[in-house]
């Protein structure tokens, strides 16, 4: 369990944190995480790879603490107020600076999209191990992503970051 | 009717553009790469599209390592817990099938000295717990 923990913990913590984005709820699901491996240690197939089945877990436990807090709803007025705040002076800024840009865009994306986003590029699913994860169809996962990626090239379009796509 | 589904299909992605993401990643199997591959060097459009691409790859990938580590609040409780778990379960994961203490068996020396700091780390913290518990 030490060998799988030291191994897989900060990803795994990552991925929760993302999705919560509370660091107090993402130590505690990564407790979780790994309590429940544990005790199933015995279920793991060996199918998948090992760190495709922790997120899978991570995820199942991340949407349920989301649940539990309600804050769901709020997803959809944070992407506004990217959009809303665009003369703002602060953001003015980050016209400059594309990369700062990028990132406070990725961070506000929905969870659906910004667990899809970082499955694919930070933790390099494929795309069968992305629909195992998030238990959709493989083309599904493909179309999703592509509008994960047309949103946040509107966000960035909002806070004034011309990318030459769409 | 008709030229609103042919607008609605010109938005649709095609299957190359969709698969860009994961060239990026590198995570393609060798025929999808290939085809990714022959598309970009034909279709300058789908070029730039990819560069806009490895860019959101790089600043996820940026992102997310600036999000930094748990602390060691997270492993402590975890212990906690499996200590607290009944033995019959403890003993029960010496027999774990063989396919998972493989993986164990798999895991390169770097894993492996991880693992000994782990350990370590874990006996020093030892008397700690016992005294929350």
């Amino acid at each position: 369990m030490q060998v799988l923990y030291g191994r897989h913990h900060v990803r795994v913590f990552r991925f929760g944190l993302r999705l919560v984005r509370d660091e107090q709820i993402a130590e505690d699901l990564i407790s979780e995480v790994f309590l429940d491996v544990w005790r199933q240690a015995g279920k793991f197939e060996g199918r998948s790879a090992v760190s495709t089945w922790l997120l899978a877990i991570t995820r199942f436990k991340a949407l349920s603490a989301l649940r539990r807090r309600k804050d769901v709803e709020l997803e959809d007025d944070a992407a506004n107020a990217i959009e809303d705040t665009s003369d703002d002076p602060e953001v003015t800024v980050q016209k400059k600076d594309t990369s700062t840009a990028l990132r406070k865009c990725l961070s506000v994306l929905t969870a659906e999209h910004r667990e899809i986003v970082d499955l694919v590029y930070y933790h390099e699913k494929s795309v069968e191990e992305v629909a195992e994860i998030v238990g959709i169809p493989e083309n599904t996962v493909k179309t999703r992503l592509f509008y994960a990626r047309k949103k946040l090239a509107e966000l960035l379009k909002a806070a004034g970051v011309e990318r030459g796509w769409p | 009717m008709m030229a609103l589904s042919k607008k609605m299909l010109e938005q649709e992605p095609s299957e190359i553009e969709t698969l860009l993401p994961w060239h990026a990643a590198g995570t393609l199997n060798a025929r999808d790469a290939r085809r990714v591959e022959e598309a970009l060097a034909r279709d300058p459009e789908l070029a730039r599209q990819y560069a806009v691409i490895r860019e959101e790859y790089a600043e996820t990938i940026a992102l997310n390592e600036s999000l930094g580590a748990p602390s060691a609040r997270a492993m402590q409780k975890l212990f906690a817990a499996i200590d607290a778990e009944p033995a019959r379960k403890a003993d029960a994961s010496l027999y774990l099938p063989s396919r998972f203490t493989g993986f164990f068996a798999s895991l390169s020396p770097r894993t492996l000295a991880c693992r000994r700091a782990l350990a370590h780390w874990r006996c020093c913290c030892r008397p700690q717990r016992s005294a929350w518990s």
